[in-house]
């Protein structure tokens, strides 16, 4: 069960955080949660995986709201790092990767969580809706305004201070 | 569907159809067939940002965090029956999601680069292959717009993993807790 359902669990913290330990650590901690659980859950109540999501995005929004009380000027330096610098180590396709990352990592959250869940962890749009307590049409903006921004980004376009 | 409405869920969607309601592919695939050659320009933009974010893969976990894991599980079983539940990770009600489509294969992730072929977009026919695994992505810029996609069957590297290839969401649907 660990193997089949870390490796989802660790791409959604880490794509939703923008940091390798710390979505490990997300990770670890759902399991954590996973065992515990294990005697309290009812057969047929939920999706198992419905309910993963909703604990690793908790846990994930638990870090954001910890990182901006904090207020670290040094987030920045542990987001992927733009690569521009460095052409020649980097593959094409890599840097553009670490591209999308930064971006991302730039977007308000709940666009990032929006387009992490429908995008990257191909939920429906029904089901990332409902994880995310909110309407289809409302996630269909957030994914407008997340895509839009993303490409806008990736452009190097001016930023819009889209927060929503 | 009105191109208004294709705009929308071409922007919120991309290019991939699987990511589309289901509800409204098919009027998709025949707006796209019969309406303004606009559309099929906004797909080849479209294109180019799914290429993009195809392009952020998450390595994998490695073993030593799946033993940590693993590890951890035995003790904290065995307590579980008397463990509290724990606030804001309650189960929540089954969704109601309208598909039940497998998209297996299609996560494009670093560990399934996509095999480019005819974007279903583009082209007579549209054709889309319901239960293939099929990604849709962009290959190559494309000067005057050529995008190219895919359209396959095994989407999967020789460096995938098992979880990367059968992980979905939708693979994964049906299954409860107490199956696992």
């Amino acid at each position: 069960m660990v193997e089949r359902k870390l490796g989802r669990l660790l791409a959604l913290a880490e794509r939703m955080l923008g940091r390798r330990v710390e979505a490990e650590e997300v990770a670890q901690e759902v399991f954590v949660r996973v065992w515990k659980q294990a005697a309290h859950w009812q057969p047929g109540r939920a999706r198992f995986d419905t309910w993963l999501h909703r604990v690793a995005l908790n846990l994930c929004y638990d870090r954001l709201r910890r990182r901006r009380e904090e207020a670290s000027d040094d987030d920045a330096d542990e987001l992927p790092a733009d690569s521009a610098g460095s052409p020649d180590e980097l593959l094409q396709a890599k840097e553009r990767g670490r591209r999308v990352a930064r971006a991302l990592a730039e977007l308000p959250k709940r666009q990032r969580e929006a387009l992490v869940l429908q995008y990257y962890q191909e939920l429906s749009n029904g089901e990332a809706a409902e994880l995310m307590g909110i309407g289809v049409e409302a996630l269909e903006s957030l994914l407008v305004r997340a895509r839009r921004s993303l490409r806008a980004r990736l452009a190097g376009e001016p930023r819009r201070n889209d927060d929503a | 569907m009105t191109p208004e409405r294709f705009h929308v869920l071409l922007d919120a969607c991309g290019t991939d159809l699987r990511r589309w309601p289901e509800a409204e592919r098919d009027a998709a695939r025949e707006l796209l067939a019969t309406g303004p050659s606009a559309l099929r320009a906004a797909c080849a933009e479209a294109a180019l940002l799914d290429r993009s974010l195809e392009a952020y893969e998450v390595i994998g976990p490695d073993a030593a965090l799946i033993e940590r894991i693993a590890a951890a599980a035995p003790a904290l079983a065995t307590d579980a029956a008397s463990s509290e539940p724990i606030a804001g990770a309650a189960p929540s009600a089954e969704s109601d999601r309208a598909s039940s489509e497998p998209i297996a294969g299609a996560l494009p992730s670093a560990a399934s680069p996509a095999r480019r072929a005819r974007p279903w977009w583009q082209g007579a026919g549209f054709f889309w292959p319901r239960a293939g695994w099929a990604l849709t992505g962009l290959a190559g810029a494309i000067a005057g717009a050529m995008v190219v996609s895919v359209v396959l069957g095994d989407a999967g590297p020789a460096a995938a993993t098992d979880w990367q290839k059968r992980a979905t969401a939708f693979t994964d649907r049906g299954v409860d807790w107490s199956e696992e």
